[in-house]
């Protein structure tokens, strides 16, 4: 019994044919496809690079929500371990745009990671200087704003 | 599976930062898997950051699950910002006034302070070496005073 398979393209053009079940990890997807059944899907903000990570997070999460009893599918734990390894594995422009993409798509457990590598990533700064500088975020506060916040947070260090 | 590495949605190097095209739901999201300490800092990097570093959805992350249970009903908070620095700044009493709890400011983390009320004491109702008494500094109603060892 073959699996339905389903095509989304990159906003390259690229073609990536993906089983229903792994696509339908997100929940956008999910919609569309029963909207508009044997249908090529378009992404047209997603390039290839970031689509081939997606699908490569979704693959991985399919097999372990089948719960087929297969000997080798691993558990939650491992699961999480992989999950941490994955988001370890992207450098941060890329980590960024995967955030956005399980977003995008509405994956909540590829949100919830991506975005809880970029919350240590900010936690391991210093100082709001370090954060601006890791992220290139402009700093559109003065000085007086800036100390006004301080001084309404005030925090022992 | 071909792919082409070279066309990307924002130039890596350029001025713009990949928060810009980030929606502040996004934002709030990140800052909530921070903690109370980093939501304080994170307020000054930008103004977006600052908006979504005070918005309820980050605090309430911060406060215990049971919160809504352990709010004074005389008070009243306008923010769940406010309500988490209310937890730490003013202890609350709970099970019947025999436990403080307050959250630890920093780390969110709940903290108890058992009264005596709460402990077993040894000849504890015996008025002959305890006495059980109003004190005004305590936080708790009645604290035990030791009047003679055996």
């Amino acid at each position: 019994m073959s699996k339905k398979m389903i095509v989304l393209k990159s906003s390259e053009g690229v073609s990536f044919v993906v089983e229903e079940a792994v696509a339908r990890q997100s929940k956008i997807i999910s919609f569309l496809v029963e909207e508009f059944p044997d249908r090529e899907l378009p992404l047209t903000n997603m390039t290839s690079e970031i689509l081939r990570k997606t699908i490569e997070y979704c693959k991985k999460h399919v097999v372990e929500d089948d719960g087929g009893g297969d000997s080798s599918s691993s558990s939650s734990g491992d699961l999480k371990e992989w999950d941490v390894k994955f988001v370890a594995e992207i450098d941060q422009p890329r980590l960024m745009d995967l955030l956005m993409a399980a977003n995008y798509l509405d994956i909540p457990s590829l949100l919830d990671v991506t975005c809880q590598k970029v919350a240590d990533t900010i936690a391991a700064c210093n100082d709001e200087k370090e954060i601006r500088a890791t992220f290139n975020i402009e700093n559109d506060f003065t000085e007086e704003e800036v100390e006004a916040i301080r001084m309404e947070n005030q925090y022992p260090i | 599976m071909s792919e082409n590495h070279g066309k990307r949605r924002r130039e890596i190097g350029s001025d713009s930062s990949p928060f810009d095209s980030f929606p502040e739901d996004c934002i709030c999201k990140i800052v909530s898997c921070t903690s109370p300490r980093d939501a304080c800092v994170v307020a000054t990097v930008s103004k977006a950051f600052e908006s979504a570093a005070k918005s309820d959805v980050v605090w309430e992350k911060f406060l215990p699950p049971e919160y809504e249970s352990l709010v004074p009903s005389s008070r009243h908070f306008s923010s769940k910002k406010e309500l988490y620095f209310a937890f730490c700044e003013d202890p609350v009493l709970i099970d019947d006034g025999t436990k403080s709890f307050w959250l630890d400011k920093a780390s969110g983390k709940k903290c108890i302070m058992l009264s005596a009320m709460n402990i077993s004491i040894m000849w504890g109702d015996t008025p002959q070496y305890w006495e059980w008494i109003a004190f005004p500094e305590a936080r708790f109603k009645r604290v035990a005073k030791l009047l003679d060892l055996c």
